[in-house]
């Protein structure tokens, strides 16, 4: 049996704290990208220094983000070396803190993160991304959060596959109207106002949703029951529209 | 290009004078929008003469992508095709996996076996830092080359790559040391192979990319002192 042992204290940054987006640049210009990292849980020493890093076959760039206590982007984070941002992967870094520059010994790593995917702000996406998640003890795990779009993460380990897992009569039958339900709940709660920020993921959300039901009423200004009953409609009218029903009935039927 | 080379190890082979038609038909070539010129009878004596001749003429070009086009490189490899391609004693070409000739761009494991691009990438990444593989002939894919680009994070860590250029590149001989790339014995230590195996072990550890080839060297373990020697002398 092959063990691995980790002697270095070296901890895995998982993908679901790191969020890439690379934006493409004006005209003749590079792309650059945005990092949105969530390091604060990892016990990671103040001082310890940050870096993102972009990688494509033999194309490297290494951008430092200042350390855990003042995380900060670096002005330039244009990908000067990729020409366009097509198959660019990331990695995060965590080094220790600066030591005795009479000291040869390379940085110390005390934390990374590897294989990160951007998104590509601008392209056409789905409402909902998928991302394979680092967790094994669940199948699936949704993030929301107010200023970014909703998260599903897929188990890897269990379903190495995940776009082909969210196509599945079973999940479309048993999880996603669930995930509706949670997300129009957030989207409602977010603070979002439809008149100031109709690109915002919470508008986006309630605009599918008023086309699933047809129910032109607005749900922003509705009391708290009368949200929940407004989501539940939204949720009767997912189900119809992806047939849930009967995409239930013709795998069970199948399975039993 | 891909008919050309295939028809090379058939007994019927198209005549390499006819195959240079794609490089101007309309149908099988197309124009950038920047030129560059390439002289096709230049005769290079080493993959580096051949990188850095590539790398002055590419941002002419005006391509976003280069190393991303298939194209470009299979019309440079069929331009230069004579020098990429073995040949036996009779004169007959001897072409070596499609490959070194028409990239496969999107193959992570393969990419950097093109007998054009492969070079262009190490010289643009590394410069003379990476000269342990751009010192050979251009239709030869080094072993070396192939052990250090066959892993991406060596490949995009310049100081690993610095390092191996002074352990194992003679600037005397400008060759390869003898032994730098053997596999098995008592010879293979300190060799190419052992850096790959002993920098994956540091890499746990240590962040590579922010370190010097002299910082990485001084991790090597005592097998590496024949190659360290080598290079102080050097």
């Amino acid at each position: 049996m092959i063990r691995t042992l980790n002697f270095t204290d070296r901890k895995s940054i998982r993908k679901e704290h790191v969020r890439i987006t690379v934006r493409p640049g004006a005209l003749e210009a590079p792309p650059t990208f945005d990092a949105h990292l969530k390091l604060e849980s990892y016990g990671f020493p103040r001082d310890a220094r940050v870096f993102v890093e972009a990688y494509r076959q033999s194309a490297y760039q290494r951008f430092a983000f200042a350390t855990i206590e003042n995380l900060e982007s670096p002005e330039d984070r244009a990908l000067t070396e990729f020409g366009t941002g097509d198959g660019v992967l990331f990695r995060v870094k965590v080094d220790g803190p600066e030591g005795d520059p009479s000291d040869p010994k390379p940085a110390r790593l005390l934390g990374e993160a590897l294989q990160i995917r951007p998104r590509f702000a601008g392209r056409r996406k789905s409402l909902l991304a998928i991302e394979p998640g680092e967790f094994r003890d669940q199948v699936w795990l949704l993030e929301t959060a107010e200023n970014s779009d909703p998260l599903l993460y897929v188990s890897k380990h269990l379903a190495p596959n995940s776009n082909a897992l969210a196509k599945k009569p079973e999940f479309v039958s048993l999880v996603l109207p669930e995930i509706f339900r949670r997300v129009l709940g957030e989207a409602l709660s977010s603070g979002a106002d439809p008149d100031d920020s109709p690109d915002h993921w919470a508008c986006k959300w309630v605009r599918l949703a008023v086309a699933l039901t047809g129910n032109r009423e607005s749900p922003w200004e509705l009391e708290e029951g009368k949200q929940a009953e407004w989501i539940a409609e939204a949720v009767r009218g997912f189900a119809h529209r992806y047939r849930v029903a009967e995409r239930f009935k013709k795998w069970d039927s199948r399975e039993s | 290009m891909r008919d050309f080379v295939q028809s090379l190890k058939t007994g019927a082979p198209q005549p390499y004078s006819e195959a240079r038609g794609l490089l101007d038909s309309p149908g099988t070539s197309e124009g950038f929008s920047g030129e560059a010129f390439v002289d096709p009878s230049r005769k290079f004596a080493t993959r580096f003469e051949l990188a850095k001749c590539i790398h002055e003429r590419v941002p002419l070009l005006r391509h976003r992508n280069p190393t991303r086009d298939a194209g470009l490189w299979a019309w440079l490899a069929l331009l230069w095709f004579e020098q990429l391609c073995p040949s036996a004693p009779d004169g007959r070409l001897e072409p070596r996996e499609m490959q070194r000739y028409v990239p496969e761009v999107d193959n992570f494991q393969r990419y950097y076996r093109h007998l054009v691009l492969g070079p262009f990438l190490v010289f643009s990444s590394q410069g003379e830092d990476g000269m342990c593989m751009l010192c050979q002939a251009p239709h030869i894919h080094p072993d070396i080359a192939e052990q250090l680009m066959g892993r991406q994070w060596i490949i995009q860590a310049r100081a690993l790559i610095g390092a191996a250029t002074q352990l194992y590149y003679d600037r005397s001989t400008r060759k390869v040391r003898t032994g730098a790339t053997t596999y098995k014995g008592t010879s293979a230590r300190g060799g190419v192979r052992r850096m790959v195996l002993v920098a994956g072990q540091f890499d746990r550890t240590y962040d590579h990319f922010a370190c010097t080839p002299e910082s990485f060297q001084q991790l090597l373990p005592k097998e590496f002192d024949r190659y360290k020697a080598g290079a102080r002398s050097s």
